[in-house]
């Protein structure tokens, strides 16, 4: 099943229960047969009804309120009512970003700031229809105004997928470096002074303070630090597998295992330590969940015949070869 | 009871299916919304996946229910998940790494937490003032004013037509809104336990 077949389902239930709604829960009968035919010709159709049909009496409820709709509407919540906000919310996570806005920024409607915790991902939908994808730990406030659109990576990781819009540059500030894009996808990571950039689509252009402006295109990757900006070629598929943290997965090619515990250390509470010199240099290749280092150290165990220590569960996990004997 | 034999299902036996359904596996709907969000890494399918989840349910406890509902719910989800990983052909390693991540933790099989009549009303409330301005007018009217359709078109000055559509929109957008509030503040919705005859 696709989503497009499960939004048609769903439509096509809440036609239903509206219909019904409006016959105050009685259909005609040729219209209940109808519905009933519906019903039986699959369990997809079934349980999208029920659901649906349970939102809608839970509903019900509502009629505890008072009937004055006006007064009502000021509840401590209803901040979150904001339209904007709700388009976001698609992923139920933006709610908490919203708190964040709404409690950092007030009413302003220029500047947005968005956060993620470590190990946290988010979309972001800008009002010009370009989305972010924030990675773990991640920093920004965006400004998008008619005739600006304007994008600070204070901290961390960002996937950026830009809508045209030629008379509309859209400029992200990373530090001292400032990327200027017109339309394309692109990848930014901050680390400190230090910006990584990688494009799947289009061309951006970085710009340091006081060097030239360097234009990448397509499978460029770059590192900026300073005034010097370093441009390197990639194929598409590297390119993908360093954004595979898009999919909450950490892809190691040729990775040491000092490199790779650096990699899970971002993203999850428990930090890996790797006690050893000769093990952070074993080679580490493969796919892993990027939130669950245990089943990573468990590999380690089992793959390696590293000794992995547990310890406690907030500090991690330490790593050393079995039964050192010097 | 499900006790026939005849597998197509009569009308009672499914009302009773919808009514245990209702009951007991749609006030899971945040702990499984949860559990797949953190075992599924692209977002945009986890309506499918819930969705999928569902209908699984259903016809797996179209003869016989199961003692847990919420143990039935995640092992089903846990099913689908794997058989996804494999169609999607993750390298062994990967795989691996994932299958054991999957076991529904301690945390989820812990009975969940019930709404109250008046946390229940709040979260309505939020879900209502998410709703675009003219669906909710219609949602109000209806819901909290008690106005039959037709009531509710004379009063806003719309054709009935309109409404209906209007309460088509607001029913799925009342089902987002519940779904993503329950997610977010990792309770489960309480479901009405009001049914005679328990169905076990």
């Amino acid at each position: 099943m696709t989503s497009t077949d499960l939004q048609e389902i769903e439509a096509r239930a809440a036609d239903w229960i509206a219909e019904r709604d409006r016959y105050d829960a009685t259909l005609p009968p040729d219209r209940q047969q109808a519905l009933d035919a519906w019903l039986a010709a699959s369990t997809a159709h079934r349980v999208a009804f029920l659901r649906l049909e349970h939102a809608w009496r839970r509903a019900d409820r509502l009629g505890a309120l008072p009937a004055s709709g006006a007064q009502r509407r000021r509840t401590p919540l209803a901040w979150i009512a904001h339209p904007a906000v709700y388009r976001t919310a698609a992923a139920f996570c933006t709610v908490l970003v919203a708190v964040l806005l709404v409690t950092q920024f007030g009413r302003s409607p220029e500047t947005q700031r968005y956060a993620t915790a470590r190990g946290q991902r988010e979309q972001v939908a800008l009002a010009d229809g370009s989305h972010l994808t924030l990675n773990t730990a991640t920093h920004v406030r965006t400004a998008v105004t008619p005739r600006a659109r304007e994008v600070w990576l204070d901290e961390g990781e960002a996937f950026f997928d830009i809508a045209h819009d030629a008379r509309r540059p859209f400029v992200v500030h990373a530090g001292a470096q400032t990327v200027t894009v017109l339309g394309t996808k692109f990848s930014l990571l901050r680390e400190g002074d230090r910006l990584r950039v990688a494009v799947l689509e289009g061309r951006v252009q970085v710009k340091a303070p006081r060097g030239t402006p360097t234009v990448l295109t397509r499978d460029d990757a770059a590192l900026a630090e300073r005034d010097n900006v370093l441009v390197t070629r990639k194929s598409t598929q590297q390119l993908k597998a360093g954004l595979s943290w898009m999919q909450g997965k950490l892809v190691f090619d040729q990775a040491t295992l000092a490199d790779a515990a650096r990699q899970f250390n971002r993203y999850g509470r428990k930090q890996l330590v790797i006690e050893d010199d000769a093990a952070a240099r074993i080679g580490i290749g493969g796919v892993f969940d990027a939130d669950n280092v245990e089943a990573f150290a468990r590999l380690l165990h089992v793959g390696f015949g590293l000794d992995v220590n547990v310890v406690g569960m907030r500090s991690g996990c330490r790593v050393r070869p079995r039964e050192r004997t010097g | 009871m499900a006790e026939s034999h005849d597998s197509e299902g009569s009308d009672v036996e499914n009302d009773e299916l919808s009514a245990w359904f209702v009951d007991q596996v749609l006030p899971l709907e945040g702990v499984l919304e949860r559990y797949l969000r953190r075992n599924w890494r692209n977002a945009s399918e986890i309506a499918d996946l819930r969705q999928e989840v569902y209908a699984r349910v259903w016809d797996g406890c179209a003869l016989r229910r199961p003692d847990s509902a919420q143990a039935f719910v995640l092992a089903t989800a846990r099913n689908l998940l794997i058989d996804r990983a494999r169609r999607a052909q993750i390298v062994a390693i990967d795989t691996f790494a994932d299958m054991d991540a999957l076991a529904p933790t301690v945390d989820e099989l812990s009975p969940e937490r019930h709404l109250t009549g008046r946390s229940e009303l709040r979260l309505l409330q939020v879900a209502l003032d998410l709703l675009p301005a003219r669906c909710r007018e219609v949602v109000e009217l209806r819901k909290i004013e008690g106005l039959s359709q037709r009531e509710v078109a004379s009063r806003m000055g719309i054709t009935e037509d309109t409404v209906e559509r209007q309460v088509s929109k607001g029913v799925r957008a009342l089902a987002q809104a519940l779904q993503a509030s329950a997610t977010a503040v990792g309770l489960a919705p309480a479901g009405p336990l009001r049914k005679k005859g328990t169905l076990q």
